[in-house]
This record gives structure tokens, C-alpha cells and sequence, in this order.
């Protein structure tokens, strides 16, 4: 066994909880009691240090996941994968793709549907991607595909601050009724989208740089943070908007009849 | 007259500044309320963040339409504008404060809008 072997085990022996079952070798983390499957997984990953292969079974269906610095770097293979699910083997996910990402989400979803039992095995990595590819954290993609995020270790919540945290995300999160769909972004890497994302996305690439670079030219660093509305700017009728703040760059749709609960929201959490 | 239409209005709403009615096409002011002590070169900035937002020739900035009605809100300040369906070059550019009743101003900008081309017609 090599010395990364060895310590990978020591760590997770570590990281596992004196109640774990263990079947064949493999950890139960999931048995049909109501644990959320899919947060099972992700708990998995975010268990994950050092870059390991997880062997993922799902009812005896096995998916191979890339794990390393509590990150998902994307699916190996997986039983039984075809068309949709057999685009995302091989792919690193990242925020910069989020179809590639909303696609293995899809694809865990449906095999840990109704699943009775789950188990995992930290095995050796196989060769996946390029080094500097990192993937995407276990609580990013709990956002992302809005399954409840990983519980924090107490030394973490102080270490690393969360992913979605901030005014905008307390803006999204506060009306999110309001919003048909939503595409966060922070410092160019996507935070969240949500809804049918699409239209968002095509805007996004074609008009949002443009318009920031022109829009600017009228607004001053000391207004702060900026909430652009335009209503009826989509064709199904919604209102798109676009918030600011710094590096935080969030595009909405949105039904107009919540205009004036969103312009009282943002007041509040940028004032 | 336009300007009694502005005045009336800006009395209408705590913290509203200026109102001017805007010709897009020419991206010029063509009148402003009485008070208004907008300087011409932050008049035409005015303007012209107006034919941005609002998008012109049947081209959006932002989204897949142009829109009739933008409102940029930050902590200082918010400008509305407001444009007419009937007459796509004329548009209503409106500064107030944050806390001025936003969506009542939008509401009313509009019809202070449709009534000055009426009258103008």
C-alpha cells in the first residue's frame, strides 16, 4: 500500500463516525431510513481529502466518482449509463458548465430515487481530467442541486466562509418566489442558477459584459451596489433584472407584480 | 404645458428630484421641471443612460426585448425610466431618492407620459 493509500484510509478511518456500517468492506450510508441519499453522497465527497475514486452503490448499480479536497472533480463511470448520463462520464465539473453539472445532478438524482440501500468505498484514483482542474466543493453542488448542504466541521465555519453567502445571496434567497429563474455568479465562477436558467444564460454570454461596460460610464463607485429592472424585457412576459455588488453578478427573471418587494428588499440589504 | 405636468408630479412624491421628458432618438432633454438643478452635461448623461436601459431601434441592452420601463436603484439615488408604446422615442427620466415610492413613481411617470403626448397631439 502506498504512503498517499495508507494516509487516504487513516483520514477517512478519522473522518468516519463511530456508528458507521460497514458491509463487504464498504461504508452503508444510506439504507432506506429517510437519510437523503443524495446528501449522503455529497457528505461522502465532502469526507474526501485527498483525490480518491468513490465507488458509489446504489442498489448494486455502481457509479465511480472522482473525489479530492472535499470536491466532486466528476463522474467516472457509471452502470448502465446512456445518452444524457453518458455525456457527463469523464467530464470535471465545473460552474462554468452548468448543463454538464445539472446533468450529473439529474443523474444521481434518478438512480438514488427510491433507493433502499447506498454504500461507498474509497478506493485508488484513476487518471481524470487536468491536474488544475479542481471540480466543485460538496456544499457548491448541494446548491446547485439543491439538496441540503454538508453540516460544517465547527473549525470550518470559521475557515472558510460559505459559498453562497452575502447580501445577493440573502437578496435571491428572500425572493425567490418573486424569481422564475436566476444565474449567480461570483468573481466569474457560477454560484447558483435555478429555473429555466437558458434564457438567463444566453444573456448572460451575449448582452451582460457589454452592458456592465456600458452602463458604467453613468454610475458611480460610491452608489454602491446597483439593481437594474426591466420589465417585460424577456419574451414570456417576465421582467429581467441585474444585481451588482462587486464581484457578486446576479441575472434574474421575474414576475413584475413583486417589483416593489425586490426594490424593498435590495434597499434593506445594501443600504 | 410639459413643465406644469413635471412640477406637478415631482410635488406628488417625497424625494423626487428631477423629471425630464427625453427625446430618444435625438438622446436629448427636451424639458425639465422648474426645480430641477441638473447641469446640461448631467442632463444628457441622463438621457443617454435612458436610450441604454430602455434599448433602442428594436435592439435590447439586456434581455429579449426592449423594455418601456427601467429602474436603476442604489443607495443613493434611483433613476426610472419610463417610455412611451406609443411613441418610442419619448421617454420620461426621473431621479429620486432611494426611498421615494418607487413603484408609484414608475406608475405615475407612465401616465404623466401617455398625458403630455396626448396634449401634445
Amino acid at each position: 500500500m502506498s504512503d498517499l493509500s495508507a494516509l487516504a484510509e487513516k483520514l477517512s478511518a478519522l473522518a468516519g463516525d463511530a456508528g458507521d456500517v460497514f458491509e463487504d468492506g464498504a461504508r452503508v450510508i444510506a439504507n432506506g431510513d429517510g437519510r437523503a441519499p443524495v446528501k449522503a453522497i455529497l457528505d461522502a465527497v465532502d469526507d474526501t481529502v485527498l483525490e480518491r475514486k468513490l465507488r458509489v452503490e446504489i442498489d448494486g448499480k455502481r457509479i465511480d466518482l472522482i473525489a479530492a479536497g472535499r470536491r466532486l472533480r466528476g463522474i467516472l463511470t457509471a452502470d448502465g449509463a446512456s445518452g444524457d448520463d453518458q455525456s457527463v462520464m469523464g467530464q470535471v465539473l465545473s460552474r462554468e458548465e452548468p448543463e454538464v453539472v445539472a446533468a450529473a445532478g439529474k443523474m444521481i438524482n434518478n438512480r438514488c430515487a427510491g433507493a433502499k440501500r447506498i454504500t461507498v468505498r474509497s478506493l485508488p484514483p484513476d487518471p481524470f481530467g487536468v491536474g488544475g482542474e479542481r471540480g466543485i466543493s460538496a456544499r457548491g453542488l448541494a446548491g446547485l442541486w439543491d439538496v441540503a448542504a454538508p453540516e460544517p466541521a465547527v473549525a470550518e465555519t470559521t475557515a472558510e466562509p460559505a459559498e453562497d453567502g452575502g447580501a445577493m445571496a440573502q437578496f435571491l434567497s428572500s425572493n425567490a418566489a418573486a424569481l422564475t429563474a436566476t444565474m449567480h455568479v461570483n468573481n466569474g465562477e457560477m454560484i447558483k442558477i435555478s429555473g429555466d436558467y437558458k434564457t438567463l444564460q444566453n444573456i448572460w454570454n451575449e448582452q451582460v459584459l457589454q452592458f456592465r461596460k456600458s452602463h458604467s460610464r453613468f454610475l458611480d463607485p460610491a452608489d454602491g451596489p446597483q439593481l437594474v429592472c426591466l420589465e417585460g424585457a424577456l419574451e414570456n412576459g417576465d421582467a429581467a433584472a441585474m444585481a451588482v455588488d462587486g464581484d457578486d453578478v446576479a441575472l434574474m427573471a421575474y414576475d413584475p407584480a413583486h417589483l416593489d418587494q425586490m426594490l424593498t428588499s435590495w434597499r434593506s440589504l445594501t443600504s | 404645458m410639459v413643465v406644469d405636468e413635471l412640477d406637478a408630479l415631482r410635488e406628488k412624491f417625497d424625494g423626487c428630484d428631477t423629471l425630464a421628458f427625453a427625446d430618444l432618438s435625438t438622446q436629448m432633454i427636451l424639458v425639465t421641471n422648474s426645480g430641477s438643478t441638473l447641469r446640461r452635461e448631467a442632463l444628457d448623461n441622463l438621457c443617454a443612460e435612458a436610450a441604454l436601459v430602455l434599448g433602442s431601434k428594436g435592439d435590447p441592452a439586456l434581455g429579449q426585448n426592449p423594455t418601456n420601463q427601467a429602474i436603476v436603484l442604489n443607495k443613493r439615488a434611483a433613476r426610472i425610466f419610463v417610455r412611451s408604446a406609443a411613441e418610442p422615442s419619448d421617454a420620461l427620466c426621473c431621479i429620486c431618492g432611494p426611498e421615494t415610492d418607487i413603484a408609484g413613481l414608475t406608475a405615475e411617470a407612465t401616465a404623466c407620459l401617455d398625458r403630455i403626448l396626448a396634449n401634445d397631439a
